[in-house]
């Protein structure tokens, strides 16, 4: 008996530590389901110096080169003229009042493969009606964009709008939180590889303070997406007229604050922290300063940048 | 006898007057073309412009024996020629598969262009004028992108403020919008 307690002894021992072994195998084993499970779209996210969440999306070379221009932005002391700062509505440029501004409107960055019809859910139908609009920023245009190389779009105030129009109250899973969308400063903003390639200075490597820089102001641009109210809620483009380079499409603005002034403004003033550049490099802030100013169209107006809230 | 001679004095003379009168014009013709532009829209194309034509692949040699013109500008006039042929189009923005909220790739590839015409100016100061008029051309022409346009009067305001010439180029003859557009860079 002994030598089969004795005996068993060993066995139960085998068994304590075999199910301690299984109990490790099955952990071990749910964790790598679950991560097989997990599509590409990870709702983990991690924050960036400024505090903005980069969803679990988001590659990690650009992760990096975002952490990377956000930390520039938060350094930059410029001196502009008063119009450019009435049209952000800022003490000054200096960092931390640009971090304040653009952390405000942007609270997350996701990579090209999130799927936000897959992590979007809707959690309620509003009591009212509100009124629909007849910009197209999430409908046939905004996806017809998501067919493209994706640089930059402001897919929180997209999805705003897609509710509202809808009557319904989305939420939407991304960084590892469940975000309410109440609100176009939900600030979900997607980046795709095109902000990286056909965004740079041609000959240079991502990691140049002018490739920085003009990132920058791409994002600045998407900011200015999660503003505004009413019949002009998101800063919508409207339509470029027959006369117009980009004639039929919605990108040009009637806003004499809309994203493309945005963009211009933080062009111009973000090529004079770009000390050193090379003459192409100038002329590439340049260039893509005269295409967003000539997008503004006559007659354009200053709108209000309140944000509206579902309540 | 007499009525011969007074012929050939005729001849003689009007043999003369029509000599003298040819070397003026030739002469004329020749300080014309040697002057130095100072005049409104001396940007302008020269008078003879399949001279330069014919001249595209010239050989070193005969670029150098041209007197109105050098090496330098030659190679220079050649380049921006050949710049301003494959800068994009504004028919471009129609093709499938564009993002029309942002700029165009090819708007990047002019930029990289441009700063190189930069720095062949920046280089070589005697080229300011080459640099001028290709800056002219490419803001005159209406296929190219509107702000591929706008970038090449701003440089060419830049550049002709930074050489004196400003008060002499036509700033009239290009359009409200393009100087709109321009003077914001």
């Amino acid at each position: 008996m002994k030598l089969g307690t004795h005996l068993q002894l060993p066995e139960r021992s085998a068994w304590r530590v075999c199910g301690a072994m299984k109990n490790f195998l099955i952990t071990l084993i749910l964790s790598v389901l679950s991560l097989v499970g997990c599509n590409k779209n990870s709702t983990s996210g991690f924050s960036t110096k400024i505090g903005i969440v980069l969803d679990g999306s988001v590659p990690e070379d650009q992760r990096d080169l975002i952490d990377l221009d956000l930390s520039n932005l938060s350094r930059l002391n410029l001196s502009v003229n008063s119009s450019d700062l009435q049209v952000l509505n800022v003490n000054s440029f200096s960092g931390p009042e640009l971090v304040s501004w653009l952390t405000t409107r942007v609270r997350f960055i996701v990579g090209e493969d999130f799927d936000y019809a897959e992590q979007a859910s809707i959690v309620g139908t509003l009591s009212y009606r509100p009124q629909i609009f007849s910009s197209t920023l999430l409908d046939d245009d905004f996806l017809a964009q998501n067919s493209l190389v994706t640089i930059m779009v402001n897919i929180g105030s997209a999805l705003y709008r897609y509710g509202k129009n809808n009557s319904e109250v989305l939420t939407l899973d991304v960084g590892g939180q469940r975000v309410y969308i109440r609100s176009p400063r939900v600030g979900v903003i997607q980046i795709g590889e095109g902000l990286f390639t056909s965004w740079s200075v041609r000959g240079t490597s991502k990691n140049t303070v002018a490739n920085s820089l003009i990132r920058l102001s791409v994002f600045f641009h998407e900011a200015r997406h999660s503003d505004g109210n009413g019949d002009n809620v998101t800063f919508p483009h409207a339509m470029c007229p027959d006369w117009h380079d980009y004639r039929g499409n919605y990108s040009c603005d009637s806003s004499a604050n809309g994203p493309y002034v945005v963009d211009s403004i933080m062009l111009r003033n973000l090529r004079s922290a770009c000390v050193g550049c090379s003459n192409t490099e100038i002329q590439t802030f340049k260039a893509f300063q005269a295409d967003a100013e000539s997008r503004l169209l006559p007659g354009s107006t200053y709108k209000d940048i309140r944000p509206e809230q579902i309540p | 006898m007499k009525k011969k001679k007074r012929q050939l004095y005729f001849l003689f003379w009007a043999f003369t007057f029509i000599s003298f009168i040819s070397l003026l014009g030739w002469y004329l013709l020749d300080q014309y073309k040697s002057k130095p532009s100072d005049q409104m829209g001396f940007l302008e194309e020269s008078p003879n412009p399949v001279h330069v034509v014919e001249q595209k692949d010239a050989h070193p040699e005969e670029v150098r024996a041209l007197p109105d013109i050098s090496s330098e500008e030659l190679a220079f006039r050649q380049r921006a020629q050949r710049v301003l042929e494959d800068f994009p189009k504004k028919s471009i923005l129609k093709e499938r598969g564009r993002d029309p909220h942002k700029p165009p790739r090819e708007l990047v590839d002019a930029s990289n262009e441009l700063g190189t015409i930069e720095d062949l100016l920046d280089k070589n100061p005697e080229l300011v004028k080459e640099g001028l008029r290709f800056y002219r051309k490419c803001a005159l022409t209406n296929e190219l992108l509107t702000s591929l346009r706008a970038l090449c009067l701003h440089n060419l305001k830049t550049r002709a403020t930074a050489s004196g010439f400003d008060k002499r180029i036509r700033w009239n003859e290009f359009p409200d919008h393009l100087h709109r557009i321009a003077d914001k860079l």
